[in-house]
């Protein structure tokens, strides 16, 4: 009965996360406007079916910016999930492998930094180092990190003592064969739901930090940013309901898929 | 005895954790490409004038020494002076510590009165074997940045309902009950979707309990259904919440630095994304510090009570 | 007085008990001996009212004329010891308040009386300092003592009739008399009726009247205690009893060659809280070459940890342990930790042999697939996971792993406990035939004397 729901969860996930994933792949390509195109003739258009989402202050499509934002967040979250979790993985892998006292150190340091929003964080590097999209990208790939590294630490931790893992140690593989080809395997599924629900963070920070005007800048496009610009003119509601919505989105699909997996996983 | 060193060990791992704060806090300040010296002299810069504002602050001292002058001049409230405002930080923070320490309060005081009954509620309709769709619109209720709640709750509440005046804002030294009404519509947002998510948490830890073996050794004594989720499984359940809630008070602060801006608030988390905006460090330096002290000092409450609700919890952990 | 008359139960279209018979007459002990699946515990869950969602049932089972599957609300006439006592308590009640629960469930005592009663109970089941041990949380005791909490629990109210499902399977041996003990003890005293389920013949014998032995949801025989062990009909029933390893093998008996494992003067710690605790001193003996060295001791004794020092993968011991042995093994208690859940059974028995780097990929598959038979398993089970296959089958994995990681040396730590009794005496054949063919040295770990004592040359207490 459960299984059942938790099926409908990842179907839906599933759905979500592929249409707009396709459509960041065709705005590639493909957009039904300039996104940064003016037309003040064209200013506060309700949604219709040439402009799908309406139009802005400037007559700029919300629709194209929308997609812009979206490429712009996707990208972003994408590049922090890779950076983070590569990173993460191996700090986690050798410190709960090792354990002793390198463990101790990184993972004191790294409690004290997961125990922050990676809001916070962020922004206090974005004050270090200052803006710009790589950095942006750098900066959240950083801050992701230690909470990468704190699961996969407990995963390694938890197998390394396994049976099946002592078997090996007496076979004669060595440490690193140890670590990536016998217990690495073991941790897909939490890896995995990690990376989903570090996706789906890294989506919030830089949609919050875009809003708050430290994220991306001009003249990327981005959907936290369209948010605070459109709060200036609240009553054209369209500006602010269709990049929220697919803020939303995106962000409930990840979530709906890392859950369905680890239950799913569970049994 | 063994809960007064229980407690004595997690006031040395508290000081430990703070001094740890400190010393990022203070490295962070050091790391920074550019100094502040240049930043400070702006238009008047001189090498002369940057090596004597240099000496002044005392930046050719070895890097522990200034440390120590550093911590012992913050904890006795000399923060410095903002790079911007040309005012003390001290003053700056103390003006806008209560705002947006009354928003956290507020916002938490709803996330446990509706989240725990919530949670409760959802494990027993599970207890009770049915099918709950209540459990996907939670999962879409969280999923809402609190930025894009905010903008929304103003607009219906605001705009259209007309319940209150966006921008109006009502200082806490003038009025405090406007102040504190002000902010009801921003505590709201900010606790929404962690009421959603507490309330999952307090669902999934209760109905792991449904599961265990006492359940059944209690459903053998004859006890009633009703008996066994009130007597067993509410507070076995509940344990983990408080530890949980804990970190949300974390979650907490970093909504309303964005809510803050949504509702225009001038607390501690629009100061901040000002003066991270504008690279004043010294600011960003006593808020981050400020807010992790907050975090770290009420978890290590959460686990001082904690201590005292499970019995489980001894100093050290057992043999494997 | 406890009547079960052709009584049957599906869950869903699992057919899991198939037209049983059981008497229970007054004061007596009747047990039900069957392996797992044979839906033992599914009968006594039936008795209690306490079955999984979906329970579909046909036939009666009445308790003095009185039917108790239509009981509305469980009054405690019957009552339920379960095999887990670390998990069946309450972690956060005091062990005296959950045994009141039902005192104030059921009866109208005041607290006074109430709490006298449970004192008695206490005392009753031999925990000596009964009244600290009211107040006391359940991780405050040991296995022993929660058991006897359960059991006093499930006595407190003067049940007609007590059910014990598999009460002792969880605990060491030499609690597991003293709870055989007191059982007996409160049988005679109260004259209550009693269930006992096991899966073990040989501890049925000392306690039961009859015996009911079930496998595949039916009764496959039953009778007096003295029928059933000395006089067994059913095929089954002979399987059970003689679930000892067949092959005979030849006592070493001469040590003159050099040992190939030195223990000497070995102590066992572990760290809390940065704090030594020493819980094994002074260990000294010696391995010999192709010797079956049966390794016994208390549970907490340390004999696992030691089996790891030796292999080198437990760094907390003091003293000396001397090996002229190049490959080691070890087969676990548990078969399906000891094999990686996320690997084809070809991926593990390879490994090995990669890891060597000497040999090429036919020579990989050839040897493995000589080994598999060698074992007993088929070349179907090569692209399986360990989870598709049963305990036995995982064993007989491990063992392989083993030979094709050519130790010289195997410790083999419990290897069969987890095993149904059928099971058990097909891997104990197994690795006395491997011990046998290949020369091997086998450390032999276990807490049951008997099976030792059978297998071993020679036997070392810690």
């Amino acid at each position: 009965m459960n299984r059942k729901k938790y099926k409908i969860g990842l179907v839906f996930g599933i759905i979500i996360t592929l249409v707009l994933l396709v459509t960041v792949i065709v705005s590639f390509f493909y957009l039904p406007y300039d996104p940064d195109e003016m037309n003040v003739t064209q200013k506060f258009q309700a949604p219709s079916a040439e402009h799908w989402f309406g139009t802005d202050n400037f007559g700029r499509d919300v629709f194209s910016r929308t997609v812009e934002g979206l490429k712009t967040t996707f990208l972003v979250a994408l590049f922090t999930v890779i950076i983070g979790s590569f990173i993460g993985t191996l700090v986690g892998a050798v410190t709960g492998y090792f354990g002793g006292i390198i463990d101790e150190v990184i993972m004191r340091i790294n409690d004290v930094l997961a125990s922050f929003p990676s809001m916070l964080v962020a922004m206090v590097m974005v004050c270090i180092l200052g803006r710009g999209p790589v950095k942006l990208v750098l900066i959240m790939g950083v801050v992701f990190i230690p909470s990468f590294a704190r699961v996969m630490r407990g995963e390694f931790m938890k197998l390394k003592n396994r049976d099946f893992i002592l078997s090996a140690r007496l076979i004669g593989c060595s440490h690193w064969r140890i670590m990536f080809s016998h217990i690495f395997p073991n941790t897909l599924h939490t890896l995995l739901s990690s990376v989903a629900i570090g996706f789906n963070n890294a989506v919030l920070v830089e949609a919050s930090l875009s809003y708050l005007g430290i994220g991306v800048q001009p003249p990327h496009a981005s959907l936290g940013r369209m948010l605070s610009e459109a709060q200036g003119y609240f009553s054209y509601i369209w500006c602010v309901l269709f990049p929220g919505l697919v803020m939303v989105l995106m962000i409930l699909g990840c979530v709906l898929l890392s859950e369905s997996v680890v239950r799913l996983k569970r049994r | 005895m063994k809960s007064v060193l229980y407690i004595i060990r997690k006031i040395v791992s508290l000081i430990l954790t703070l001094l740890l704060v400190s010393v990022i806090a203070f490295f962070v300040y050091e790391i920074i490409p550019g100094d502040s010296v240049t930043s400070m002299l702006g238009t008047e810069y001189t090498e002369e004038r940057a090596e004597a504002l240099r000496e002044e602050l005392g930046y050719n001292k070895p890097i522990y020494e200034r440390y120590l002058i550093w911590l012992e001049n913050f904890v006795t409230g000399d923060m410095g002076e903002s790079v911007n405002y040309k005012m003390p930080v001290a003053d700056i923070i103390a003006d806008k510590l209560p705002v947006t320490l009354w928003l956290g309060l507020i916002s938490m005081l709803q996330i446990i009165i509706i989240s725990i009954p919530l949670g409760v509620w959802f494990a027993w309709r599970e207890h009770k074997g049915k099918g709950i769709f209540i459990e996907y619109f939670n999962q879409f209720v969280m999923s809402i940045p609190s930025f894009f709640l905010g903008i929304i709750i103003i607009y219906i509440f605001g705009n259209i309902l007309k319940l209150f005046t966006p921008g109006q804002y009502v200082d806490y030294k003038e009025n405090i009950v406007g102040f504190i009404l002000y902010l009801i519509p921003a505590t709201i947002t900010v606790a929404i979707s962690k009421i959603s998510m507490v309330a999952k948490f307090t669902r999934n830890s209760m109905v792991e309990q449904l599961q265990a073996d006492y359940v059944r050794t209690a459903r053998s004594k004859g006890a009633s259904e009703l008996r066994i989720f009130l007597h067993h499984i509410l507070r076995n359940g509940l344990t983990p919440v408080i530890t949980f809630l804990g970190m949300v008070v974390a979650e907490v602060m970093a909504g309303s630095i964005i809510v803050e801006q949504v509702f225009n608030i001038p607390g501690l988390g629009r100061t901040l994304v000002v003066a991270v905006g504008n690279r004043d460090l010294p600011i960003v330096q006593a808020i981050i510090v400020y807010m992790a002290a907050l975090v770290i000092i009420v978890n290590f409450f959460v686990d001082i009570v904690y201590k005292f609700i499970d019995p489980r919890i001894t100093i050290g952990m057992g043999r494997e | 007085m406890l009547n079960i008359k052709n009584f049957s139960m599906k869950i869903g279209n699992k057919q899991i008990i198939e037209n049983i018979n059981i008497d229970v007459n007054d004061g007596e002990i009747v047990a039900i001996v069957g392996e797992s699946g044979s839906g033992k515990t599914m009968t006594a869950l039936n008795v209690v009212g306490l079955t999984p969602p979906g329970t579909v049932v046909e036939g009666e089972i009445m308790l003095d004329g009185e039917s108790l599957l239509e009981r509305k609300k469980n009054d405690y006439s019957v009552s339920i010891v379960f095999q887990e006592p670390m998990t069946s308590l309450n972690p956060l009640m005091k062990a005296g308040e959950q045994i009141d629960e039902v005192l104030k469930l059921h009866t109208e005592l005041g607290r006074k009386e109430r709490y006298n009663k449970i004192i008695k109970m206490l005392k009753n089941v031999e925990l000596i300092r009964a009244k600290e041990i009211y107040n006391k949380y359940p991780h405050e005791l040991s296995g022993g003592m929660r058991q006897r909490i359960m059991i006093a629990m499930a006595m407190i109210n003067n049940p007609k009739l007590l059910i014990l499902d598999e009460p002792t399977t969880a605990l060491d041996p030499n609690v597991q008399e003293q709870i055989i003990e007191i059982i007996k003890k409160l049988n005679k005293q109260e004259k209550t009726s009693m269930i006992f389920i096991s899966h073990d013949l040989n501890i049925v014998k000392n306690i039961a009247n009859k015996i009911v032995v079930m496998n595949e949801g039916r009764i496959v025989e039953s009778g007096t205690k003295d029928e059933v062990v000395r006089t067994p009909k059913h095929e089954y029933t002979i399987k059970l009893l003689n679930a000892m390893p067949k092959g005979k093998k030849m006592r070493r008996t001469s040590n003159d060659d050099s040992p190939m494992i030195m223990i000497s003067d070995v102590d066992l710690y572990y760290y809390e809280n940065r704090k030594k605790n020493i819980y094994n001193t002074s260990i000294d003996f010696n391995v010999y070459r192709g010797e079956i060295l049966g390794l016994v001791g208390r549970s907490g004794a340390g004999k696992t940890s030691l089996a790891k020092a030796i292999l080198g993968i437990n760094k907390n011991y003091s003293g000396k342990i001397i090996k002229n042995v190049n490959r080691c093994a070890m087969v676990f208690q548990d078969p399906l930790s000891s094999l990686n859940p996320v690997r084809t059974i070809r991926w593990i028995l390879s490994e090995p042999l990669k890891v060597q780097k000497k040999y090429t990929k036919e020579e990989i598959n050839m040897e493995i697939k000589r080994i598999i038979n060698e074992v007993g398993l088929e070349e179907e089970h090569f692209d399986r996971y360990p989870s598709e296959l049963s305990g036995g089958q995982r064993q007989r994995v491990c063992i392989a792993l083993a030979l094709l990681s050519e130790a010289e040396f195997i410790v083999a730590d419990e290897p069969v406990s987890a095993l149904d009794v059928t099971v058990q005496a097909q891997i104990l054949d197994l690795l006395l035939n491997v011990q046998k063919e290949y020369g091997i040295t086998i450390m032999f770990i276990s807490h049951d004397l008997r099976v030792v004592e059978k297998i071993c040359d020679r036997i070392i207490e810690i």
